[in-house]
């Protein structure tokens, strides 16, 4: 009798964790469709960079984030829905800019939008799970990174070049994001 | 507010400089400001090296040479000429060691001039990731029974960059094989050990099959790919020198067995002699020297006595209903003597010899008919004796079976010797009988009783000089109803003593001549 439902909630436990755990083959899918029309949407929308090469700026994304094998899964998700979560706060104040084709910058906010909401689905399982990395200094830095770039536009007065600057730069994160997302592995 | 305006002045004073002094340093006439986007770049990764090309939108413009120049947005760089594209005649350049990174935009600055005139100066943006072109490497394919080698054709050496950068890494090459619809794919990891030729087997293929394979590069970050053009073989049938050989094994073991089969059934039908007669026949088969009549001779003729036959013409009584006569038997019994030794009742033998030793009458109250002139039906003796002399030398045979011939002999009631040549001598009557002996009668006839079922005569043919054979019973009456005058059989004759009684009257029953 005892052994009979220690069985049953072995059987129930296992089935729980396959249900709850995170398929990570199919967020990196989504992921990377995700991704890839983001950035096809962001190369749509940088017109006539050669006209803004002194605008140009060197804003410091962190390192981490250009070299992604070194992460965890966890900590990938991480910094993910960190970056994306700012580029979908950049690309909101730029409602105001004239000049831009609106309906590029609303299919790239949704764009933006699904990958938030897969990852939210993930980061709550792996928090679930306890694994939620809660001390990523990787996230912090690119809290600091992506103030750096309001700043930027703040102080070019939203100019069409910085715009054009600002755009050149997330569509390089898009590009980082890609290198994470192939550190989800199972 | 005053950093904005010193910005501006700053960017007045580089344009003038630009314009007006800058030809004189030596920089380009054309700027960048001035270029525009009338050229069409393109990146193609060819050999693990990128090579970009550009094409005019005004194709009649073609410029003699032109010099590239790049520069990159997320740092404020300038532009650069890339190294071994500068005053080129292709409109195409390696920019291996330029460009490095595959996130970063790059802006190619091409000018193109024809001698000091600037026909063209056109300026873009480039993005591996997005544009970059991976070209297949070049193969051959090599197909087996069950297996195809796909053989890649890789540079001997990839370029040496810092660890990390180079727009081929992170790339993978997808080989894919298809065969009636259906599709496999392998995919190789490149990195730095992926040089020189370099052979892929396709294993676990179905033989006498058509397979077709492509390649192409492959990443996850970068999106367009170029597929090769397909390249199909047909695998070799399964097992085909083993056919062969079994084919021939198989052919070899038919000849061996129809070679033996067709001279076993040749050796039967000779043993049998169906075929290959033998030309040599045994020696009693050898009619060579044969006479043509081979047919044996007869054997000589048993010597026959002729004896001349008396017929005996017995006339038949009639009866007339009358019961008074009884004498007829006696009558009959009674033998009547002829003239001339002729007897009613017994077959007058005239003896050619003298000397016969024996004679015996041929009696009996049985009437013999005579078989040497058979006619359609027994006719009654007729009352005129026929004669014919039956003369015989003294030979009888009952049952001779030798040839008629006129030597002298001995008579035997069954006697199917040669008769003897003995003259005047005749046979005892193998069934003697009281008055069986031979009388002798004036001329020298002899009568004696005869078994005429054992008598053999034989009528001589018409060269004889003798007279004929002629069987001649005496004649005399014979009761139409007495079934002892009848011609009766041989098995009444012999032995009855009533026979014998009546033997010298004439021929008795069961006398019959042959």
């Amino acid at each position: 009798m005892t052994n009979r439902c220690t069985l049953q909630l072995t059987v129930l436990l296992c089935l729980t964790g396959a249900a709850l755990s995170v398929n990570y083959g199919k967020l990196r899918f989504k992921l990377r469709s995700s991704n890839s029309a983001c950035q096809t949407l962001l190369w749509q929308l940088i017109t006539s960079p050669q006209h803004c090469l002194d605008d140009r700026m060197d804003f410091q994304i962190p390192r981490q984030v250009e070299q992604p094998q070194q992460f965890q899964k966890e900590e990938a998700m991480v910094v993910m829905y960190e970056m994306l979560q700012q580029i979908h706060t950049i690309f909101r104040r730029s409602f105001s800019n004239a000049g831009w084709n609106e309906t590029i910058v609303e299919k790239l906010l949704e764009e933006l939008d699904d990958q938030m909401d897969c990852l939210e689905t993930a980061l709550e399982e792996i928090k679930q799970e306890g694994k939620f990395p809660w001390e990523n200094r990787t996230a912090l830095r690119l809290k600091t990174y992506y103030l750096g770039i309001l700043q930027y536009l703040k102080a070019k007065f939203y100019g069409r070049c910085a715009w054009t600057v600002v755009q050149v730069e997330i569509f390089r994160n898009v590009s980082f994001l890609n290198g994470l997302i192939g550190a989800l592995q199972d | 507010m005053l950093w904005a305006r010193r910005a501006v002045a700053i960017r007045l004073a580089s344009l003038y400089l630009m314009v007006h002094v800058g030809p004189s340093l030596g920089a380009p006439q054309a700027s960048l400001a001035s270029s525009d986007e009338s050229c069409i770049f393109s990146l193609t990764l060819r050999n693990f090296r990128p090579i970009l090309s550009w094409e005019l939108k005004n194709r009649s413009i073609v410029p003699a040479h032109y010099t590239l120049r790049h520069t990159i947005m997320s740092k404020g760089a300038d532009l650069e000429l890339v190294p071994g594209c500068a005053n080129i005649t292709r409109p195409s350049c390696d920019v291996t060691h330029a460009w490095r990174s595959l996130v970063e935009m790059y802006l190619p600055w091409v000018i193109g001039s024809r001698g000091s005139t600037t026909l063209v100066n056109c300026v873009g943006k480039v993005s591996p990731v997005l544009e970059m072109i991976l070209e297949p490497p070049e193969f051959e394919i090599v197909g087996f029974v069950d297996h195809i080698n796909v053989i890649l054709k890789f540079p001997p050496s990839l370029p040496k960059l810092p660890p990390g950068e180079g727009l081929w890494l992170r790339l993978s090459l997808a080989i894919e094989e298809e065969s009636e619809g259906i599709v496999r794919q392998h995919l190789l990891k490149i990195d730095e050990r992926t040089t020189g030729n370099f052979t892929y087997v396709i294993d676990k293929l179905i033989p006498n099959m058509n397979y077709c394979v492509s390649v192409y590069l492959k990443s996850e970050n970068l999106s367009k790919l170029l597929r090769s053009p397909w390249k199909c073989a047909r695998l070799l049938p399964r097992a085909e020198s083993v056919s062969s050989e079994s084919a021939s094994i198989g052919a070899l073991m038919s000849l061996f067995v129809m070679a033996a089969v067709v001279g076993g059934a040749l050796t039967v039908l000779k043993r049998i002699g169906y075929i290959c007669l033998r030309s040599k026949f045994p020696k009693v088969l050898n009619f060579d020297g044969v006479a043509i009549w081979a047919f044996p001779k007869l054997p000589p003729l048993e010597a026959v006595a002729v004896a001349e036959v008396i017929h005996i013409h017995r006339k038949r009584k009639v009866w007339d209903y009358s019961y008074d006569d009884e004498s007829d038997g006696d009558e009959e019994a009674a033998p009547r003597a002829s003239g001339g030794g002729y007897t009613l009742h017994g077959l007058a033998v005239r003896a050619l010899c003298p000397e016969s030793p024996s004679s015996a009458t041929l009696g009996g109250s049985e009437e013999a008919e005579s078989l040497m002139a058979p006619g359609p039906e027994p006719e009654p003796w007729p009352a005129e004796r026929t004669s014919g002399a039956y003369e015989g030398k003294g030979a009888w045979g009952a049952q001779c079976t030798s040839g008629a011939s006129e030597e002298e002999g001995t008579w035997g009631a069954q006697h199917t010797s040669e008769a003897s040549e003995e003259e005047g001598t005749w046979p005892a009557d193998p069934f003697p009988r009281e008055d069986s002996g031979p009388t002798k009668s004036p001329g020298d006839r002899i009568f004696f009783n005869v078994d005429l079922n054992s008598v053999l005569v034989r009528v001589p043919d018409g060269d004889d000089s003798e007279a004929p054979a002629v069987v001649c019973l005496p004649e005399e009456t014979v009761d139409s109803d007495d079934p002892e005058d009848s011609a009766s059989g041989p098995e009444d004759a012999p032995s009855d003593e009533n026979d014998t009684a009546r033997s010298d009257v004439g021929i008795g029953n069961g006398y019959m001549m042959r």
